[in-house]
């Protein structure tokens, strides 16, 4: 609990291993480690205040069928040794067709899933396309909430292109993590103002910079608390304490913070809100 | 916000003021007197901040003129916590070298070069002749760095400070958001001793923002910086504060680092007799 509010984490990771060598850093100086267990994680959500979590599946650009099969039987481990405490988002890669498809519906039917998450930054493809219609399908079939990694500058990845996709299909609750990432993106609103007549689009603030105005607080006031979430990305990198602070430091009302931090995911992801 | 044990002043390198309103994007204006930041530095327990000039875009010399005079007004009553930056483009050519002398007679103590605004490539000759400038005067020179925009990439500033190698150059944003996590700005700064750090805009990864920077360059070439006001100062300290370093390392990003580059003894009031 945060000043009287339940407190869930919209976006978390739990990692084992390497990273994607995407996030290598060059000069071998400065390399750190990147594992983080579902006990480091739950500790640091109890240090924090943080209630609940969402915690996503994750496939890095070289994932089989079979690693995403196994991330999503792992994951859903973690899930069941803390019960009450996480939510489950499985993931796909499009590009592995029907293969994809059956992994979420099997994660969803047998592990009870409740989230489909895209990662087109780290699979290469245009989320807009084609190809992430059956998963669509899937995901209108089951109600599943659709997360996705929006990335300003990867091809693919662009907040414009979710958005294109979310009134393909208005039915589902699209929520678009990181609003584009890009701290003059988020500094001049155009994200908020990009989804304000897209009502299916919930924006959630994890790994933005340091600008409480452009992430908090001016997105509750262009859409509507209920549909701004709070997240912190926080597995091996991004740390949730700085994106309470962020929370905190925009000043928002009582209500809105009540709804931001907490009932907002509990309302999308199906969590108790006792 | 001081640290447990600090005992030295907390300085943020990059802040602005727009006391006469501003519109810094189409959606977004906003006013910020220096009594206003010096409210927020009060708040945060920050002692010193950078003040760096920003007129608007496609702004004259004569409207660059104007804005520093302004600003100049502004710190005067703060002159004991405020360090004035100006702010310079190759678009105004030789009378640009005279806005920027006029300005460093002032009392400001380094000089402001924004690839990013005025859409010029950093290795572009007609910059030198502000780096020769800067150099001559012995400023450091402040760069608004962005891998994801043509012109201000971090690689390119690592080109021009290899051809001034006695000059600090302080490279902003980490060099850009798509350096940050694998801490790419830093392994380039260190093809060159004279370029700088710094941390503003930055995501919550205490880690890439100070504690990596330090161990490829060393904790004396990473500085502090919020950005203020659109960012805010108090989300970097913390970030600091959550990382590994050591109290003294700390203590350097934390303001000694940028005092040195401009050249501020921390028991001394700033520009004292000058702005």
């Amino acid at each position: 609990m945060r000043d009287g509010c339940l407190v869930i984490d919209a976006h978390t990771h739990v990692i084992r291993g390497a990273i994607d060598s995407a996030f290598a850093e060059p000069s071998g100086r400065a390399t750190r480690s990147t594992a983080i267990s579902v006990d480091e994680l739950v500790a640091r959500m109890d240090r924090y205040g943080i209630d609940k979590a969402v915690l996503i599946a994750h496939a890095w650009s070289d994932s089989s069928i079979e690693d995403i099969r196994h991330e999503h039987n792992v994951i859903a481990g973690d899930i069941q040794r803390f019960p009450g405490r996480f939510v489950g988002v499985c993931t796909a890669d499009p590009r592995q067709g029907k293969k994809a498809v059956d992994e979420v519906r099997r994660a969803v039917e047998v592990q009870a899933y409740c989230g489909l998450k895209l990662l087109p930054s780290f699979h290469y493809y245009n989320v807009d396309s084609f190809l992430v219609d059956p998963l669509m399908e899937v995901a209108v079939k089951h109600s599943l909430p659709v997360l996705y990694c929006s990335q300003t500058h990867y091809y693919g990845a662009e907040p414009w292109r979710w958005v294109r996709l979310a009134k393909r299909y208005p039915s589902l609750t699209f929520v678009m993590c990181h609003m584009g990432i890009d701290p003059f993106v988020t500094e001049s609103l155009a994200v908020p103002y990009m989804v304000k007549d897209v009502p299916n689009v919930v924006l959630e603030t994890s790994a933005t910079t340091t600008d409480p105005y452009g992430v908090v607080k001016a997105p509750v006031e262009i859409l509507g608390p209920q549909r701004v979430m709070w997240g912190s990305d926080g597995g091996s990198f991004l740390h949730p304490e700085l994106e309470l602070l962020k929370v905190d430091l925009a000043g928002l009302e009582p209500e809105a913070k009540r709804m931001v931090l907490g009932a907002n995911a509990a309302r999308i992801f199906g969590f108790s809100e006792a | 916000m001081r640290s447990v044990g600090q005992t030295t002043p907390t300085a943020d390198c990059h802040a602005h003021i727009y006391p006469l309103g501003r519109s810094l994007y189409p959606r977004r204006s906003i006013t910020f007197s220096a009594s206003d930041l010096i409210k927020r530095m009060d708040e945060f327990g920050v002692v010193y901040s950078g003040v760096l000039a920003h007129p608007a875009p496609a702004a004259t010399v004569e409207d660059g003129a104007r804005e520093h005079d302004v600003m100049a007004g502004q710190i005067k009553p703060f002159a004991d916590r405020l360090v004035p930056w100006c702010w310079v483009t190759p678009r105004w050519r030789s009378a640009g070298i005279a806005e920027a002398r006029r300005c460093l007679r002032l009392g400001f103590r380094g000089v402001v070069l924004d690839p990013i605004q005025e859409d010029f490539e950093l290795d572009d000759p007609a910059v030198a002749p502000l780096c020769t400038l800067a150099s001559d005067a012995g400023v450091p020179v402040f760069v608004e760095t962005y891998l994801e925009h043509r012109g201000a990439e971090p690689w390119r500033l690592v080109a021009l400070a290899g051809r001034y190698p006695s000059l600090p150059f302080i490279m902003a944003h980490l060099g850009g958001i798509g350096l940050q996590q694998n801490m790419t700005g830093a392994t380039l700064a260190a093809e060159v001793p004279n370029v700088y750090l710094e941390t503003s805009c930055t995501k919550s990864d205490p880690f890439a923002t100070f504690e990596g920077p330090a161990r490829i360059l060393g904790a004396e070439r990473v500085v502090l910086g919020s950005n203020q006001p659109l960012h805010h100062v108090a989300l970097n300290l913390r970030k600091l504060e959550l990382t590994a370093l050591a109290e003294d390392e700390k203590d350097l990003i934390r303001g000694l680092n940028f005092l040195r580059l401009v050249g501020v003894k921390t028991r001394q009031p700033v520009g004292e007799g000058s702005v």
